[in-house]
């Protein structure tokens, strides 16, 4: 991995310059090349090695604030980025690391600005709920529910104008499926054929309660935005390949000028809502459902998948997981070195 | 009804008083005529007393002040009674006149004065800092502002009624001279008591002199200045201000003392049998003198400055006053109406006055009301001297020892006791011819006493 | 220098928006009905048919989404121009303004940059009642990272408009919707007001009238007043609330030692309260008397013209507080 040093106001940046990636596929190309699952694997992998090593690290204290893991949901981050072109826009939520991860974001930097470190994409302003790679089109995580819908609209809307060929991808949960805004973004992307894609992932919580204890049942959410005549689709959101699908279907739709689309991706949220969350395990969840979904859970579904279907070989897996591994190690390293902000940076970035 | 307590007018010349001690505190009852407070002015301590029965109210003025006539020191209030809320009257107290130097700045120096406030004076903060700046005491400023608020322009009003610098710190004459010479009072160093400005201030900078304090001719270790006190102060303050700013001329004339001498040797027995007190050639000194302002009515006038202008003043009682030395200084108690007064009397008055003022009893009223005023340092051995005009009189007259001397009688020296007299003249006033007639009918009758029983 | 005409003072502002839109292709304008319609006070009128649908686009009545997509567009690179036809909407689109707009910059370390323009209405005496007469403009100036502007005339609306769509930052532009009308010289061609620059309006000696938006006008009208009685005004007109220039206030009320600070919002915990409490605080020893204020009157604003009138302040309310100021001498 390549990387750039970079000066800020006087002080040395690392930024991590990644590999060039899929963007030259052909949009049209569905096979999945072996390139193409190495990568998701890696990237589903990282993901969930990142959150395991951030709850290590927050119970260590040295993660600080508030952190929702996004365990259990990589497949959705993963088979809906590695879709996207590094140029396209994504807006993310308050459990956003995979979505940061999967959109090519430096693990190095997340974990830094998950410890509040100047050296974090933040420079430690934002933490986990804010980070964000403007470079990368990653228009941050959000800490209102439902706070991504305008925002990616918009950046599609801006696509539109500027006639770039851009999409804007706008994940949100189910719970924020009931904030009213989320209807106001439908009418207009509907009306003006934004090139936005609108991806639910429900994972079965909206923060404690269920589901189906807060939203009507009666129709899927996607009823929602069908009913504004978008194109929907509702996949297993376990199953990396097929979000993956479904999601290039809704870019091409949008890149020709077709407007947006609704996916959702049902997946299973197996950590709380938040590192410390009440209840967790008890009350909210009923016996065994929990382990239940451990056993399906999409990584190791995918290592299986892809064993079986000799797509990867043992060894090669390993190689990945080694190579998670070694970048989380300098991911920890990294945050060892880096410095809090100064006093001084408090009043900065408040006005251009 | 509040009653006003204010320094009282008690003196002819009596411009201001200073605040000595308060005999009673605010809430104390009080009769009417019951002294509340001890002044000081010139020379003696008298007391105020309470103009009506009743609670004293807040004092307004804190010992040590120097206060003008009229200013307002407290008042009597009925029990229950608030005091007056308007801001003390026009006559306002002068700021305090400390041993020369200015209020430092900086920290607290909170005024004492009232107002609904509980004893807080209301001004504005840009008021305050114009007062700061300015040297002027809040309370002393009346206050336009809504509420009974001072505001800045209250500072200004005052600052130009009262003068850019403390009142007390330039002596009238100098600051009426410095406005005729366009001299910058603010830029002058007092030399006068107390670090006031003089006259000899404003015409030294007005001749373009160094602005200076004049150095000391010999060098003076630190610490052996002694500043003047009371009465001392107050004399050297007055003859400072007499000597420099009155243009005096001198008249002396030898008078022939042998029938003075005789006149007193014979009438001392009548006199002691009738008063039990002996008497001197100073008594009759007084009855010639008193004589001589009655005839010469234009020797009995005051030379009065006040805010309304300045010029001469007639005056109508004869009141001749004593240059009396005591351990504390020169005062001059007056024996009043003198003219109207036997012989007796003046002696009898004249050995009261002499007593009390050695045993410090003097009152107001035998101090200021002279009218002119008689040395006599015979009695130290001195001949002849020439003194200084004590203001606001016309003249004094200077007396020297009867002495044995040679003297020129139809063409032969002959021995015979004479004495000098000096009279010192205010021009202004009086001039040669006018201070000559009056210092020769003064020797004739001492050469010939018995003309004043015609 | 240019030439200067009359204009009112919608005229400046659209004469603004047509400048900007030509200018630069980045911006574009968005809200409910200022395409097709014009606006309901007008001021868009012909910027649809000049600059097209794309340009100048019609919105559904979605305030949140709207402000949403600004926000949106506005970090993808675009400028653009939302209105919000009543301040009193703003409250349907605060998350997008204050959470997200106000803060992305800051949050994302520097990275994001919001250059989003909010153009909306403020001001009671249409009658319009309690849900459409306020004047909010102290929230937005509460919240940091919002620049909040409030211009006087027609020519401090065309500039300032104009600086406020090239900012870079989040800014929300409070029209007075009943001042549209009022006429002054304005230049013609380019020019920008900066942002955060006070303006003295009328030179004084006696007393400082710090006064915001149509209450200029009023200040104005006031002083004339004022001076028959002797008493010498001067006003000064911040222009913009946040950042708010404090050196222009602060010297002039360091010169006259009295200030009355009259805004349009409502009297309690708004932009008065925080003048004064700057003016107490940094000219504290220069006052000559407590600083006063005058705002709307603290009730949900009434219908009745015959009570409406009487919740803003009026030139009578400025000449009085003015002359309790002061007393027989100053």
């Amino acid at each position: 991995m390549e990387r750039a040093v970079r000066y800020h106001k006087g002080e040395q940046v690392i930024q991590s310059i990644r590999k060039p990636r899929r963007n030259k596929r052909p949009e049209a190309e569905m096979t999945l090349d072996n390139d193409l699952l190495s990568e998701m694997y890696y990237q589903m992998r990282l993901i969930r090695r990142f959150e395991e090593t951030a709850e290590e690290l927050y119970k260590r204290g040295t993660v600080v604030g508030l952190l929702h893991m996004y365990v259990g949901e990589e497949a959705v981050a993963t088979g809906v980025c590695l879709a996207l072109n590094d140029d396209d826009y994504i807006t993310s939520t308050h459990r956003g690391h995979g979505h940061l991860i999967a959109k090519g974001g430096d693990v190095k930097r997340l974990l830094a600005e998950l410890c509040g470190r100047v050296t974090g994409y933040c420079r430690g302003k934002g933490g986990s709920m804010h980070a964000a790679d403007l470079s990368l089109g990653i228009l941050g995580a959000n800490g209102i529910v439902g706070g991504g819908f305008g925002i990616a609209t918009g950046a599609a809307l801006s696509a539109k104008k500027k006639r770039s060929g851009q999409v804007a991808v706008c994940f949100f949960g189910d719970g924020a499926a009931n904030q009213g805004v989320f209807m106001e973004v439908l009418n207009m992307a509907a009306l003006w054929k934004l090139p936005v894609i609108y991806v639910c992932e429900n994972n079965h919580f909206g923060e404690y309660t269920r589901f189906d204890e807060a939203t009507v049942t009666n129709q899927p959410i996607g009823a929602r935005a069908a009913a504004f005549g978008l194109p929907t689709a509702q996949v297993d959101g376990n199953d990396v390949i097929a979000v993956y699908r479904a999601t290039k279907e809704a870019v091409e739709r949008a890149r020709a000028g077709d407007g947006p689309s609704f996916i959702e991706a049902r997946t299973y949220r197996l950590k709380g809502h938040h590192i410390g969350d009440v209840g967790f395990g008890r009350g909210y969840r009923t016996p065994g459902e929990l382990e239940e979904h451990w056993d399906q859970e999409p990584v190791g579904r995918f290592r299986k998948w892809l064993l079986d279907n000799e797509a990867l070989s043992e060894s090669e897996i390993q190689e990945i997981e080694t190579r998670v591994e070694s970048e989380l190690e300098e991911a920890i390293d990294f945050v060892r070195e880096s410095p809090v902000p100064d006093r001084s940076e408090l009043t900065e970035h408040v006005y251009v | 009804m509040a009653t006003e307590v204010y320094m009282p007018q008690l003196g002819l010349t009596m411009t201001e008083g200073t605040v000595i001690k308060w005999l009673k505190t605010e809430g104390d009852t009080v009769t009417q005529g019951e002294p509340v407070v001890e002044i000081e002015t010139d020379k003696v301590a008298a007391e105020v007393e309470a103009p009506a029965g009743g609670v004293l109210g807040p004092i307004l003025v804190s010992e040590g002040s120097i206060v003008p006539v009229g200013g307002l020191l407290s008042h009597v209030l009925a029990p229950g009674e608030a005091p007056p809320a308007s801001a003390p009257s026009a006559a306002e107290a002068l700021p305090q006149a400390a041993s020369g130097a200015l209020p430092e700045p900086g920290i607290e120096h909170l005024p004492q004065s009232v107002d609904d406030n509980d004893g807080r004076v209301v001004a504005s903060p840009r008021a305050r800092r114009l007062a700061h700046e300015l040297a002027i005491e809040l309370e002393h400023v009346e206050a336009s502002g809504p509420g009974g608020r001072i505001v800045e322009a209250d500072v200004r009003w005052y600052a130009d009624q009262v003068g850019a610098k403390s009142a007390s710190l330039v002596s009238p004459v100098a600051s009426r001279l410095a406005e005729e010479l366009e001299v910058d009072l603010a830029r002058l160093e007092g030399t006068g008591p107390g670090g006031r400005i003089v006259k000899a201030d404003v015409e030294r900078a007005a001749a373009g002199a160094s602005l200076l304090s004049p150095s000391p001719a010999v060098s003076v270790e630190a610490g052996t200045i002694e500043p003047l006190q009371g009465i001392r102060r107050v004399v050297a303050e007055r003859m400072t201000q007499s000597f420099t700013s009155t243009p005096h001329f001198y008249l002396s004339a030898e008078v022939d003392a042998m029938s003075l001498t005789q006149v007193r040797e014979q009438l001392l027995p009548e006199v002691e049998a009738a008063t039990g007190v002996r008497l001197t050639v100073t008594d009759i000194l007084v009855k010639v003198c008193a004589q001589a302002l009655v005839e010469f009515p234009e020797v009995n006038a005051a030379w009065i400055e006040d805010a309304s202008g300045s010029g001469r003043v007639q005056l109508t009682d004869v009141n001749v006053g004593i240059a009396t030395a005591l351990d504390e200084g020169l005062i001059v108690p007056a024996i009043c109406h003198a003219d109207q007064l036997t012989l007796s009397e003046i002696a009898l008055r004249r050995a009261d006055l002499i007593e009390r003022a050695r045993a410090g009893k003097l009152k107001l009223e035998d101090l200021e009301r002279g009218t002119f005023t008689l040395s006599n340092l015979g009695m130290f051995g001195v001949d002849q001297f020439h003194a200084i005009i004590n203001p606001p009189q016309s003249v004094i007259l200077a007396v020297g020892r009867i002495r044995e001397r040679a003297v020129a009688r139809d063409g032969v020296v002959v021995v015979r006791p004479t004495l000098y007299l000096t009279l010192s003249v205010d021009h202004r006033l009086l001039d040669g011819v006018q201070g000559a007639r009056f210092l020769e009918r003064v020797a004739q009758l001492l050469e010939e006493p018995y003309l004043l029983m015609i | 220098m240019s030439d200067t005409r009359d204009l009112t003072i919608a005229e400046a502002i659209r004469e603004a928006l047509t400048e900007e839109l030509d200018r630069d292709p980045a911006v574009f304008l968005i809200g409910e009905d200022v395409g097709r319609a014009g606006g309901t006070f007008n001021i868009t009128a012909g910027l649809q048919e000049q600059f097209g649908k794309e340009r100048v686009m019609d919105a559904p009545i979605s305030e949140a989404g709207i402000a949403g997509l600004g926000v949106g567009a506005a970090m993808a690179g675009m400028r653009p121009v939302v209105e919000i036809m009543f301040c009193d909407f703003l409250t349907l689109a605060m998350d997008q303004i204050v959470n997200q707009a106000a803060k992305l910059h800051y949050m994302t370390g520097g990275q994001a940059q919001v250059p989003l323009v909010i153009r909306t209405m403020m001001g009671a005496g249409r009658s319009a009642a309690a849900q459409h007469s306020q004047s909010l403009h102290a929230w937005m100036a509460h919240v940091p990272g919002l620049k909040v502007v409030l211009p006087s005339t027609p020519r401090d609306a065309k500039g300032l408009l104009k600086a406020a769509i090239r900012d870079n930052n989040p800014v929300v532009f409070f029209e007075d919707k009943m001042s549209y009308g009022v006429k002054g010289p304005v230049d013609e061609g380019d020019y920008t007001i900066p942002l955060g620059v006070g303006d003295v309006k009328r030179a004084g000696e006696h007393v400082t009238l710090v006064a915001t938006s149509s209450m200029v006008q009023v200040a104005l009208e006031a002083a004339e007043v004022l001076s028959s009685d002797g008493i010498s005004a001067e006003i000064v007109d911040p222009r913009t609330v946040k950042p708010l220039d404090k050196e222009t206030v602060l010297s002039s009320v360091k010169k006259t030692g009295r200030a009355v600070v009259i805004d349009e919002g409502y009297l309690s915990y708004g932009v008065t309260a925080e003048i004064a409490a700057i003016i107490s605080d940094e000219a504290f020893d220069w006052l000559d008397a407590p600083v006063k204020r005058l705002g709307a009157t603290d009730v949900p604003i009434p219908m009745a013209p015959a009570l409406e009138l009487a919740t803003v302040p009026s030139i009578e309310q400025v000449v009085e507080t003015a002359r309790g100021l002061f007393g027989r001498r100053y």
